[in-house]
């Protein structure tokens, strides 16, 4: 099956698929995200295969390079292009999905339908940012006041893939619908109902919606990155004017909130994704001053030589030696997007590494934490990231550098 | 020029009815689009008619505390103010979409809203110039 990539920012999806052997011939397979200037390329080949799919998210919704919308790209949906036969979505999408689909479709089940945590039906008080609470466990994030895309998105192939089996909220890498941002907007407003929200009188004696920062705001301070990460090219309102930075990592990252670019930065640095995503957590913990327990950093080193001998084992198409490697991330990282990994240490206790006791979890926490600015640089053999955040915890620069 | 007014069965459209029945005057720029409540209004709703060319678009719903239905007006109002964040991360004018209130009995309320949304409708660049609609292009298999 021949592969094509048009743009090879993040191979996070082709490595899923390289290695796959005995799949058809006149099926072409298009990864990566697509620009609106590549539609000659596209129709092209279209015309030549017989069918043409779609895989990973970036391909079918613009994906989180999408975002970069906001800085005047043109990253667009590849429907709007050519028809394609399958899409099949998924940051990245896991290997048994390209060889179901390309039988029959899966049956598609939304991310709520298979978690196990409680539905209280209560209305939060607050809204609140990822890290700013330490949630329990154990109750719906949306009554805990913490936004979640679950409603809007299909749920991954396998259930122990999902970010919230690590208690991190989905942010809707499947969406049910290209548009699933503003659905959610329209159920965070209804569910928001006691947040208060700024109003003002006008001269002809009527009310309006004030201009001035409330708490719904203040709570939700990257609607853009919350409510559209996937869907910003699919949506109906798709392109920013804002002026870009030259660099379409640097487009994606800047202005989301610190707490959230952990798992933004652990998809799209493709086989770097484990280093550069530590790097960033330790910049993070430096500027807020948070200190790791050894239990932390002992996990953090396993973490980072399983991702090095990922790198490896993909630059030397070792299909034996990419799976064990990245099961070795998902030992500690939960999935191969480290949702377990968080500021401060893991979302859930870690289960099967010598030395690491599942009753002392307090140990290796997550942290909670609030707003602090200040710059710093991490660096390890993969990578290197410097960061620096403003006052209310969001990214105003990012430079990296891959070894 | 277009600004689309998605006005509430209850406060908005009547009071833009008594307007007419006083023979006022508003820009004949306002569309309204009358809604069941105020809380009716998605942000597709919204979404949709800017990606259709509206300039400008508006909620005008009952006064604050006197939503016919429990508070719905109040759904309405968050949902505008995210997607009003939503526009200034984007680059566009967050003016270009507002929520006011009007009283049915009152025509000029609903007159006074209709000339600040004019107003604003005129501020910063146009959301929707540089849009690629897809609405043509997107087929099935």
């Amino acid at each position: 099956m021949p592969v094509f990539m048009l743009h090879d920012e993040c191979n996070g999806c082709i490595n899923k698929i390289s290695y796959i052997e005995d799949l058809p011939e006149d099926v072409a397979l298009i990864t990566g995200y697509v620009k609106d200037e590549d539609e000659d390329e596209i129709k092209k080949i279209r015309k030549e295969y017989r069918s043409v799919i779609a895989y990973g998210t970036c391909t079918c919704y613009g994906g989180i390079f999408g975002l970069s919308n906001q800085r005047k790209n043109t990253i667009v949906p590849i429907r709007y292009l050519v028809n394609v036969d399958r899409e099949i979505p998924g940051c990245p999408p896991q290997r048994i999905m390209l060889s179901n689909q390309l039988r029959t479709p899966i049956i598609a089940l939304s991310v709520c339908s298979r978690c196990d945590r409680e539905r209280t039906g209560e209305m939060p008080d607050t809204i609140s940012r990822l890290d700013s609470i330490q949630d329990d466990n154990n109750t719906c994030l949306i009554n805990q006041g913490i936004i979640c895309s679950g409603g809007v998105s299909y749920s991954c192939c396998d259930r122990c893939e999902q970010c919230i089996a690590f208690n991190t909220p989905c942010r809707g890498c499947i969406p049910r619908n290209p548009n699933s941002g503003e659905f959610l907007i329209d159920q965070v407003g209804s569910l928001a109902n006691k947040v208060g929200i700024d109003t003002m009188g006008t001269e002809w004696t009527t009310d309006m919606l004030g201009p001035e920062e409330d708490d719904l705001t203040r709570a939700i301070p990257d609607p853009l990155g919350t409510f559209y990460r996937f869907t910003l090219a699919s949506s109906r309102i798709n392109r920013g004017i804002k002026d870009s930075f030259g660099d379409i990592y640097k487009d994606v990252m800047i202005g989301r909130p610190a707490e959230e670019a952990t798992y933004i930065a652990s998809r799209i640095y493709g086989s770097c994704s484990v280093s550069v995503t530590l790097n960033y957590i330790e910049c993070i913990e430096e500027i807020v001053g948070i200190e790791v327990d050894d239990t932390v950093k002992k996990l953090r080193g396993i973490l980072r030589s399983s991702g090095s001998e990922f790198k490896g084992a993909i630059e030397k198409k070792d299909l034996k030696r990419v799976l064990s490697a990245e099961d070795a991330i998902r030992r500690i990282g939960g999935d191969e997007n480290l949702s377990n990994v968080s500021i401060g240490g893991f979302r859930t206790p870690i289960e099967g590494i010598a030395g690491v006791d599942i009753e002392k979890f307090d140990e290796y926490k997550m942290a909670v934490f609030q707003d602090r600015c200040g710059e710093s640089t991490h660096s390890d053999g993969t990578s290197k990231v410097s960061v620096s955040i403003d006052g209310s915890g969001i990214i105003d620069g990012w430079e990296y550098e891959i070894y | 020029m277009s600004s689309i007014v998605f006005t509430c069965d209850n406060c908005g459209s009547g009071s833009a009815n008594t307007a007419g029945v006083l023979r006022m005057e508003y820009d004949p720029s306002i569309k309204i689009i009358r809604v069941p409540c105020a809380g009716r209004v998605g942000a597709n709703f919204v979404m949709e008619a800017f990606s259709d060319g509206a300039d400008a678009v508006s909620v005008v719903g009952c006064c604050l505390g006197a939503c016919h239905y429990s508070g719905s007006n109040f759904v309405a109002m968050r949902r505008l103010k995210i997607l009003k964040k939503l526009f200034e991360q984007l680059g566009y004018e967050p003016d270009r979409i507002n929520y006011y209130t009007a009283r049915a009995a009152e025509g000029d309320t609903f007159v006074g809203d209709a000339e600040d949304i004019v107003k604003k409708s005129k501020s910063g660049e146009r959301p929707f110039d540089i849009i690629l609609k897809a609405d043509d292009k997107v087929g099935g298999v």
